[in-house]
């Protein structure tokens, strides 16, 4: 009963972005919605949305799958850097990206349709969150039980069958997680389809709140923003209803890697050199060219206080996220199966589908009574809403990462504390969290490095007299001065940089210990 | 060990609360939307001549939704647009200023009737044309540019934003609504590529000869060229005042205004005189390059130089078309059905 008390408490807190657009798009008229958008408006953003979605995805994830295949099957000179290095566009913030590539098309191609389209708009996004196929992809290949792969081989099985008939087939469940998150990334992504002049639903958005004052029509479309990768994710369950991926893990043995020849050797390291180049390195030596030419203009005096606000920010949100994500695989792990605790999970992890926009603009509504009171106006005009905007929509990292780890630990040692009778707080301390490290560590990596790149909710939500990296970064990038914020993002990337490198690492760590 | 640890909390929220009651304002709270880089230092020169600090929350989008969800969040309302303000007005958020200095600074055509707010400076919504390929004869006005020979020609940035809806609804206000839905149709049909970006990015498209002209704010000429990276798209085109011989060019007016839950009324209004005064109007003109109210203050040596092809033009000095406050947020809604009919940023 406690649990369930627990639960819909925490349920009703993340819910309040969603519930307060569906209040606002239902209150404009009883009438069917959608009714008041002109048809060729909505066609055109939901056009522009998908082809860009689909163009992202369809880089992505052949440049995820590609990687993981060849760091996990082959062994090649570099492999070892390469399986570290391809996670690293994961540092940059795809608006960066956006805007180096766009100042970079004008500088040398300006005669060119440039990238500020549809295409180069989807091929940002593919260099830029391939990294989320390739992690899930790699981890998935490297579980993946020997038992499979040699009963293939015992039926007679070709190399290539066995990819496509046993190893792909197997991996669906990463490859539609990756789908889901890059799908999400990109719909409620707002800066570098700004910066590139694309209008995707996220545009209407904004145009809708703050050129047009229609909050109803504006949320009438945040819905249809929400409800995209929710459909994504309908789908998906019932298509998988009846298949199992199951993987025996006790027999989980290392991949045998294959060693290339020469030739192939070299052609995998240059095919496997495009997405690293494209999506860190070129970017990143463009920004220090840019840093070091504006070094003696650059308004260096806000560095300290931008990064210290940045890391103070990600570091609270990564703190809360991993607090709150224990204690709900507690309440989790202590229920039955399909109980109320386990939707409960689902829909707070599907609160990443809410562009970060709607979440910002809901909260600085259901917030506004706060401000009117003196003693909790300090709540509303600190970076604390921010913070919680960020654990709403960023919960879903660090939970999915506990859970990889959870699942890996033997309801028997749970039984063997009930038996022993230790309180639940001793088994939490003692016995999960030693075991969850490598798990944990890999949610608070992914939480403090999306968190610091956050842009689109500070936008909505920022105090007076603050400002962090993304936000410097963006106001310089939208008056066309990027070169002047060079240092900024540099400094922005380089915070990242060491998280994400020892991403790989944790990783394997998890596989050591299950 | 539970009873300690409310204890701690309760503490803990009698602190903050008698925290946050025992401070009371002391500064100004300024929210805007205009760019950082540019107000910042007009209020550390304040702060610095009068001590009274300026916390300003610069919001690049959603300056209204965001005080409509918090009206007691600032004294003072700064906007690049001054229609915003009008809004803001019809939902009750602005109060009348009282200070007589004010009053007596602001010529009637730069305020509101009722005192609820005013213009701090203005530029002009000018057409860009490209240095060799345009002649400046071959233009007049804005009504001009939908002619079949611009076809494919012309650059702009998207219709919802701002500068343009306000463009747009003062045509409306002064030519009636069905003049200015054909001006849209046309200024569309004849665009060479689909509006994005901001001015500037418009003014970089006739340098990279993507367009041959295009509608940008005066001041940007200003800004381009004492810009190191951005003076040779400046330096390839020359700024156009249309309409001279026919009504005047629209302008667009920097606004201010106090809001009505300011908890500091006195010290705002002396933060609004400031605006209007003789430093602040100069700083405006000379390093941001816009018009100050004030006409007898001389114009920066780069607006002097702006519409120097056009004879009606002396000394940078063009003739305004004025179009009532009121009367161009009347045309917001329709003008905006118009861009959603004709997909104005969808080329």
């Amino acid at each position: 009963m406690k649990k369930t008390v627990y639960g819909f408490i925490i349920l009703l807190i993340f819910l309040l972005p969603v519930l307060y657009i569906v209040y606002e798009a239902l209150s404009s008229s009883f009438s069917l919605p959608f009714l008041n958008i002109p048809c060729s408006i909505l066609v055109s953003l939901l056009s522009n949305t998908l082809l860009v979605s689909i163009i992202g995805i369809f880089f992505a994830f052949i440049t995820g799958l590609g990687c993981a295949v060849a760091v996990v099957y082959y062994e090649f000179p570099g492999r070892s850097f390469f399986e570290a290095a391809l996670c690293l566009p994961l540092a940059f913030p795809p608006y960066i990206v956006a805007a180096v590539y766009k100042e970079m098309t004008h500088q040398y191609y300006q005669f060119g349709a440039g990238i500020e389209n549809i295409w180069g708009a989807g091929l940002i996004f593919g260099f830029t969150l391939y990294p989320y196929f390739y992690l899930l992809l790699k981890t998935t290949f490297q579980n993946q039980s020997v038992i499979y792969i040699e009963t293939g081989k015992s039926l007679g099985l070709h190399y290539r069958q066995r990819l496509f008939k046993i190893i792909f087939p197997m991996a669906k469940p990463a490859m539609f997680l990756g789908l889901l998150l890059v799908i999400m990334e990109i719909i409620s992504d707002y800066g570098t389809v700004q910066i590139l002049g694309v209008r995707t639903i996220t545009a209407g958005i904004y145009d809708t709140w703050f050129s047009m004052f229609n909050q109803h029509l504006a949320a009438q479309l945040s819905l249809v923003a929400y409800v995209i990768p929710l459909l994504f994710l309908f789908i998906w369950t019932l298509f998988s209803r009846n298949a199992s991926f199951y993987n025996p893990p006790n027999r989980w043995t290392p991949v045998k890697k294959n060693t290339l020849a020469a030739g192939q050797a070299i052609l995998s390291v240059c095919l496997l050199s495009i997405p690293l180049l494209a999506g860190f390195i070129i970017p990143f030596s463009i920004l220090v060219s840019w840093a070091i030419e504006k070094l003696k203009i650059t308004n260096t005096a806000f560095l300290f206080s931008n990064l210290f606000n940045t890391v103070i920010l990600a570091f609270i949100v990564t703190l809360a996220s991993i607090i709150i994500s224990m204690f709900l695989h507690y309440l989790k792990r202590n229920s039955r199966p399909h109980s109320f605790i386990h939707a409960v999970c689902w829909i707070i992890c599907a609160q990443y589908a809410v562009p970060g926009i709607v979440i910002g603009i809901a909260l600085l509504f259901l917030t506004s009574a706060f401000y009117t009171f003196p003693g909790t106006r300090w709540l509303v005009s600190s970076i604390f809403l921010i913070v919680f905007a960020c654990i709403i929509r960023y919960l879903c990292f660090s939970f999915f990462s506990i859970e990889s780890g959870m699942k890996r630990i033997s309801s028997r040692l749970d039984e063997l504390t009930r038996i022993l009778r230790k309180k639940s707080i001793y088994r939490i301390m003692h016995i999960h969290l030693p075991l969850l490290k490598p798990s944990i560590m890999i949610g608070c990596i992914f939480t403090f490095i999306i968190v610091a790149k956050e842009l689109t909710m500070s936008l909505v939500l920022q105090p007076f007299h603050y400002s962090s990296l993304s936000l410097r970064i963006f106001s310089y990038t939208r008056i066309g001065m990027i070169k002047n914020s060079a240092l900024f993002a540099i400094v922005l990337v380089l915070l990242s940089i060491y998280p994400v490198f020892s991403l790989s690492r944790w990783f394997n760590v998890q596989e050591s210990i299950s | 060990m539970s009873k300690r640890i409310i204890t701690g909390v309760l503490i803990l929220v009698q602190i903050v609360l008698i925290l946050s009651c025992s401070t009371p304002p002391k500064e100004v709270r300024v929210i805007t939307d205009r760019t950082e880089s540019h107000l910042t230092p007009l209020m550390e020169y304040y702060t610095k001549k009068t001590g009274t600090k300026i916390n300003a929350v610069f919001v690049e989008k959603g300056l209204l939704p965001r005080l409509e969800a918090r009206p007691q969040e600032a004294d003072i309302v700064i906007t690049s647009t001054i229609n915003l303000l009008e809004t803001a007005r019809s939902k009750d958020l602005l109060q009348a200023f009282t200070s007589s200095r004010l009053k007596q600074k602001l010529p009637a055509s730069f305020r509101d009737p009722e005192n609820y707010y005013f213009t701090t400076s203005y530029r002009a919504r000018a057409i860009y044309y490209s240095k060799d390929r345009v002649k400046a004869e071959e233009l007049s006005t804005y009504e001009d540019l939908t002619s079949p020979k611009w076809k494919g020609r012309v650059c702009i940035r998207s219709g919802y934003h701002e500068y343009n809806l306000c463009l747009f609804s003062q045509m409306a206000a002064t030519m009636g609504f069905e003049k200015t839905r054909s001006f849209v149709e046309g200024l569309h049909a004849n665009l060479a590529l689909p509006p994005k970006d901001n001015d500037r990015a418009q003014v970089r498209a006739i340098y990279e000869g993507k367009c041959d002209v295009a509608i940008v704010n005066s001041y940007y000429m200003g800004i381009m060229l004492s810009t190191e990276d951005q003076r040779d798209w400046g330096l390839s085109a020359k700024v156009f005042f249309p309409n001279q011989n026919d009504g005047g060019t629209y302008i667009l007016q920097s606004g201010a205004a106090l809001t009505k839950a300011t908890e500091n009324k006195k010290e705002a209004e002396k933060f609004l005189e400031f605006l209007v005064d003789d430093y602040a109007q100069q700083y405006m003109g000379n390093t941001l390059y816009e018009y100050p109210i004030n006409d007898k203050l001389p114009l920066s040596d780069v607006n002097k130089s702006l519409g120097d092809e056009q004879k009606e033009v002396v000394d940078g000095k063009f003739k305004i078309h004025f179009v009532p406050l009121k009367e161009i947020e009347k045309y917001r809604p329709e003008i905006i059905k118009v861009l959603d009919e004709i997909n104005f940023d969808n080329k």
